[in-house]
C-alpha cells in the first residue's frame, strides 16, 4: 500500500529535492536545473504517447509554442494571474492535441505521426505570420508577477518551476503506472485482443494526446520566462525532434526515463559547450545508437547493472497443474459462479448470415443456434469461411446481410468493445495476450472495467485507497487460480509457454463472468499433455459455471470429447448440425472434411 | 477574360510545384509499399539531390547530372537501409521509423554544419524567352520542370506497376515471409526499394533546386507535401501518389494566390485533416481488405 503510494510520487519526490539541493548551487547551475526540470517533465509527457501509446510525436515544439505564446498572451492582454495562465496554455495545448488526434480514432502509427509533423510545420509558419505574435522577431516575456510579488532571482524560479513540475511529475507517473498506462500498453501490444474487452482504442489515443500535448504545453509555459523571448525557431521542428530523442535516451516506457533523458539531454549541450551547435547532430546519432544497441535506453541499462550486482531469486516452482484438485476448493470458484447463465433459450443466433469479399462469398446465409448450457463446435476445412463467421459473431466483421443475435436480445450487436459488458468473451487462434503485462494485469483488463474516465480515476485513486481496485485483483487472482496460474500472478506474460498463455487467455476470457464464451482454435500448438488439461478446464468451467461456449476446432479428438452439438461448415455453408457423433458419422462431411471418397464408405 | 488568363498562370504554376511532390511522394510510396516503413528522412535524400545537383552542375553537363544524381542518392539510400535499418528491423518496426526520423535529422544537421545555412541557387536547365500562348507565359523552366518530373513520375508508376520488381515488392510488403519462400529475398527487395525511392527523391531534388533554392530547409519543405500528396492517393496507389502531388500543388498555389502565402500550410494541413477523416483509404485506394 504504502510502496504504490511511493513509486507514484517518488519522480515528484526527486524533482523537489533536486530543487532544494539546486537552492545550495550557484546562479547559473540554477538555471540550468530550471531548463533541465522542463526538459524532463517534456520527455516523461512524451512517454505516455511515445512509449506506451506507440505514436511518434513530432508536434511537441509546436505544443510548447501554443503553451508559451497563449500563457504570455493571456498575462499580456487579460493580467491572468501566472499559474492560471500556464493553466489556460496547457488547456490550449490539450485542445490542439485533441484536434490533432481525430483522425486517430482510424488511424495508426505513421499517419498520426505525418500529421504531428505537418501540424509542426504549419505552427511555425502560423506564429511567423499571425499578427500579434512578434513573427520571428520574436515577443519579449515579462518576469513572473505573483501575489504582487516580481520574480528575478534564478532561486525564485527554481522553486516555482520545482514546484510546478513536481505537480506535473505526479499526473503523468500517477497515469503511467495507473490502470491507464496499462491499458495504452495493452493497446499497443494487440488492438484486436484489447477491442474484444471493452478498450475503445480511438477514444484512448485521443484522450492521450490530450493530456501529452496539454503537459507539453504547460512545460512551454513554464519555460517561456526563463528564456525571456519567444521566436518560432526556438519551437521548430528541430525541438520536436530533440525531444523526442528525450524518452528513447532515457527509457521508453517509464516516466523516470523521460525525466532522466530530457534531464541529462538539456544539460549536455550545456556541459560541452563547444559543441553545442552540432546539438542536433550529436542527438540523432545518440538516438539510433541507443535505438540499434540498448533499446531500453538509460533506464535499462541502469537496471541490467543493478540486476547483474544482485542476482534476483529464482521463480517460485509452479505447482503441478490439475484442474480437479484447483476446481473442487470452492472458495476460488465461488465468487465467479455467483451469475449463472439462463438454463433455457438460445445464447446466440445467427440468422441468414452473409459476407463476401468482393466476388468470394466466405459465409453464404448461415443460420445457427447455440444453446444455452451447451458446448457447441464448429468444424470444416480450410477455406470454409469458419474464421470470418466467426468475426461475424464476435463483432469485429460487420455482415453484409442477416443477423446476430445474443441470448434473445432484438437489437443488432454493436461495436466489438461492447461485448464484455453484455457478457460475451473470446480467445484467440492466435493468442492476444498483453506481453509486457503481468499475468494479474492481462486478467484485471478481462473485467472490462476499461472505460477511461474510471481508468484515469482509477489511475489516481488506486495507490491510496480504492476497494474497487482490490476487489478486481481479487477476482483477478481468483481467475488465475481457477485456470492453474496462481503461482505466476506476477510473471510476465510474455515469458508464459504457449499452452499456459492459453489458459492466461481463458481466465482473462472468463473473469467477468460471462455467459457465452467464443473460443478461436483453443487448441492450435497445444501439446497432447496440455490439451487434456484444457480439456478438463474448459468442461469443468461449463459444468461449474453453466458458461456457454461456441468453438472453432480442427482437433477431432478433442471436439469429439468436448462438445454436445456441432456443426459443420463448408463452402461457406453449414452442411451438418446436430449431435457430434450423428455429424461425423454422415457421408457428405466424411467426405468433405476427411477426404474419404464414397466408395470407401460402401 | 484577364481573370481566366491569371487562373491559368497560377494552375500551371501549381502544376510544376505539384510534379516535384508528385515525384517526391512517389519514392515514399515504393519505400512504404515494399518495406511497410514511412521514411521520415525522404525529405533529407531530396535535399541531398538538391546539393549534389549544384555541386555537379560546376563539372558535368546537365544529361550527367540528371543521370548520376538520381543512381548517387539510390545508392546513399540503399546503403542507409541495409547498413543501419536491417539490424534495427529485428528489434520492432516502432524503431525502424523513429529511426528514419533521426537519420534525416543526422543528414540535414551534416550539410547545415557543413555549408552553414545559405541559400545556394540553381540555374533552370532550359533558358531563353518563355513561350506566350493564348496571354499565358510558360517559361522554360516552367515547362522543364512540369514536364520533365510528370513525364519521370508517370515512367516510375508504369515500371513498379508493371515490371517484376513491383511485384516482388508487393509480395514482400503484403507477407514478408510468403514472399521469402516463393524465392524473394528479403534484403535484397528492402535494398531495392530503398535505393528506387532514393533515385526518386534524388531526381525530385535536382527538379526542385531550381524552384525552390537549395538549402536545408528543403528537407523539410518537400517532406510534408510528399507526405500530404501520398495520402491523398492513398499512400499505397503510385498512380494515386502522382495525382495527389499535382492536386496539392494546385490547391496550395491557389490558395497562395487568392488567400494569402500563410494560408498555404493551414490549406495543407486542412486538406490532409479532411481526407484522413471523410476518406482515410485515400483518393485512389487498393483493394478492400479481408483480414479483421
Amino acid at each position: 500500500m504504502l510502496s504504490r503510494v511511493l513509486r507514484v510520487v517518488a519522480p515528484s519526490l526527486a524533482i523537489v529535492l533536486i530543487s532544494l539541493v539546486g537552492l545550495l548551487c550557484g546562479t547559473y547551475v540554477q538555471y540550468v536545473i530550471c531548463i533541465a526540470l522542463i526538459a524532463g517533465i517534456t520527455g516523461a509527457s512524451l512517454v505516455l504517447l511515445v512509449g506506451l501509446g506507440r505514436v511518434i510525436m513530432l508536434a511537441t515544439g509546436a505544443m510548447g509554442a501554443i503553451g508559451a505564446y497563449t500563457s504570455t498572451l493571456f498575462i499580456e492582454h487579460f493580467r491572468f494571474p501566472y499559474l492560471l495562465a500556464i493553466g489556460v496554455g496547457g488547456l490550449f495545448g490539450a485542445f490542439g492535441g485533441f484536434l490533432l488526434a481525430i483522425p486517430a480514432g482510424r488511424f495508426r502509427g505513421h499517419n498520426l505521426a505525418m500529421v504531428t509533423l505537418v501540424f509542426q510545420a504549419i505552427a511555425v509558419i502560423g506564429i511567423r505570420e499571425l499578427p500579434g505574435t512578434g513573427g520571428s522577431e520574436g515577443m519579449r516575456v515579462r518576469p513572473v508577477q505573483m501575489f504582487g510579488h516580481q520574480f528575478n532571482a534564478d532561486y525564485e524560479y527554481l522553486l516555482l518551476i520545482g514546484a510546478c513540475t513536481a505537480l506535473l511529475a505526479f499526473i503523468i507517473s500517477a497515469l503511467q503506472q495507473g490502470r491507464f498506462g496499462n491499458t495504452l500498453k495493452a493497446i499497443a501490444v494487440t488492438e484486436i485482443g484489447s477491442e474484444a474487452f471493452g478498450i475503445n482504442i480511438g477514444l484512448y489515443r485521443i484522450v492521450t494526446f490530450a493530456i501529452t500535448s496539454g503537459c507539453l504545453a504547460a512545460a512551454g509555459g513554464l519555460l517561456a520566462p526563463r528564456i525571456r523571448i519567444l521566436d518560432p525557431e526556438t519551437f521548430g521542428i528541430l525541438a520536436s525532434v530533440n525531444a523526442l530523442a528525450y524518452p528513447i535516451v532515457g527509457g521508453m516506457t517509464s516516466v523516470w526515463g523521460g525525466l532522466i533523458g530530457g534531464g541529462l539531454l538539456s544539460i549536455l549541450p550545456e556541459v560541452l559547450r563547444p559543441l553545442a551547435e552540432y546539438k542536433a547532430l550529436i542527438f540523432a546519432v545518440l538516438v539510433i545508437l541507443v535505438i540499434g544497441f540498448f533499446p531500453g535506453g538509460i533506464l535499462e541499462m541502469l537496471a541490467r547493472i543493478v540486476s547483474i550486482a544482485r542476482r534476483k531469486p529464482d521463480l517460485q516452482p509452479l505447482p503441478k497443474f490439475n484442474s480437479r484438485t484447483i476446481l473442487v476448493d470452492s472458495s476460488t470458484t465461488q465468487s465467479l459462479s455467483g451469475v449463472s447463465a439462463p438454463r433455457h433459450g438460445p445464447a446466440l443466433e445467427i440468422s441468414d448470415v452473409s459476407v463476401s469479399f468482393g466476388s468470394l462469398r466466405a459465409v453464404d446465409h448461415v443460420t445457427l443456434g447455440v444453446e444455452s448450457g451447451a458446448i457447441h463446435g464448429l468444424i470444416g476445412p480450410n477455406g470454409a469461411g469458419k474464421t470470418s463467421l466467426f468475426n461475424v459473431i464476435s463483432g469485429f466483421l460487420p455482415p453484409d446481410e442477416g443477423q446476430v443475435r445474443f441470448f434473445g436480445e432484438s437489437h443488432i450487436p454493436g461495436a466489438a468493445r461492447t461485448y464484455v459488458a453484455r457478457g460475451i468473451t473470446r480467445t484467440f487462434q492466435h493468442v492476444a495476450i498483453y506481453g509486457p503485462l503481468s499475468c494479474l494485469e492481462n486478467v484485471a483488463i478481462g473485467l472490462g472495467h476499461n472505460d477511461i474516465i474510471q481508468s484515469i480515476r482509477s489511475s489516481f485513486v488506486d495507490p491510496f485507497r480504492d476497494p474497487g481496485g482490490i476487489r478486481d485483483r481479487q477476482s483477478a487472482a481468483e481467475a488465475l487460480a481457477l485456470v492453474g496460474l496462481d503461482g505466476r500472478r506476477h510473471t510476465t506474460a510474455s515469458t508464459l509457454s504457449l499452452g499456459d498463455q492459453r489458459r492466461l487467455e481463458i481466465a482473462r476470457a472468463i473473469v467477468s463472468r460471462p455467459r457465452l464464451l467464443l473460443l478461436d482454435e483453443p487448441m492450435s500448438g497445444i501439446s497432447l499433455d496440455e490439451e487434456q488439461k484444457l480439456l478438463a478446464l474448459l468442461q469443468d468451467l461449463n459444468a461449474r459455471l453453466g458458461l456457454t461456449m461456441f468453438l472453432i476446432e480442427h482437433n477431432i479428438r478433442f471436439v469429439l470429447d468436448i462438445c454436445n452439438r456441432l456443426s459443420v461448415m463448408s463452402a461457406g455453408q453449414i452442411i451438418a448440425d446436430g449431435a457430434p457423433k450423428d455429424v461425423i458419422a454422415q457421408p457428405g462431411v466424411r467426405r468433405i472434411y476427411f477426404g474419404e471418397r464414397e466408395s470407401a464408405l460402401q | 477574360m484577364i481573370y481566366l488568363t491569371e487562373f491559368l498562370q497560377v494552375v500551371i504554376g501549381g502544376v510544376k510545384i505539384g510534379a516535384i511532390y508528385s515525384l517526391a511522394a512517389i519514392g515514399l510510396v515504393v519505400i512504404h509499399k515494399a518495406t511497410k516503413t514511412v521514411n521520415f528522412a525522404h525529405g533529407a535524400f531530396i535535399m541531398l539531390g538538391a546539393y549534389a545537383g549544384y555541386f555537379g552542375l560546376k563539372f558535368l553537363p546537365y544529361s550527367l547530372v540528371y543521370l548520376l544524381v538520381p543512381i548517387a542518392i539510390g545508392l546513399i539510400a540503399g546503403g542507409i537501409e541495409s547498413g543501419v535499418l536491417r539490424s534495427l528491423r529485428r528489434a520492432d518496426h516502432f524503431s525502424v521509423v523513429i529511426s528514419t526520423v533521426f537519420l534525416g535529422i543526422a543528414i540535414v544537421e551534416l550539410v547545415r554544419v557543413v555549408y552553414e545555412s545559405e541559400m545556394l541557387s540553381v540555374s533552370p536547365v532550359l533558358v531563353g524567352r518563355p513561350w506566350i500562348i493564348a496571354d499565358v507565359v510558360l517559361s522554360r523552366e516552367t515547362i522543364w520542370i512540369g514536364l520533365g518530373a510528370l513525364t519521370a513520375s508517370a515512367i516510375a508508376v508504369y515500371v513498379f506497376m508493371r515490371l517484376a520488381i513491383g511485384r516482388g515488392m508487393r509480395a514482400m510488403a503484403s507477407n514478408p515471409r510468403g514472399a521469402q519462400l516463393c524465392g524473394y529475398s528479403v534484403d535484397w527487395i528492402y535494398g531495392i526499394a530503398w535505393f528506387f525511392g532514393g533515385a526518386l527523391a534524388g531526381l525530385a531534388g535536382l527538379f526542385a533546386a531550381p524552384p525552390m533554392g537549395v538549402s536545408p530547409e528543403l528537407a523539410l519543405a518537400t517532406l510534408v507535401p510528399a507526405f500530404v500528396a501520398a495520402v491523398i492517393g492513398g499512400f499505397d496507389s503510385l498512380i494515386g501518389a502522382l495525382l495527389g502531388g499535382i492536386i496539392l500543388g494546385i490547391v496550395e498555389t491557389l490558395s497562395a494566390a487568392y488567400i494569402s502565402s500563410a494560408m498555404k500550410g493551414a490549406v495543407t494541413f486542412m486538406l490532409l485533416f479532411a481526407m484522413l477523416l471523410f476518406r482515410p483509404e485515400g483518393l485512389f485506394p487498393e483493394v478492400k481488405r479481408r483480414s479483421a
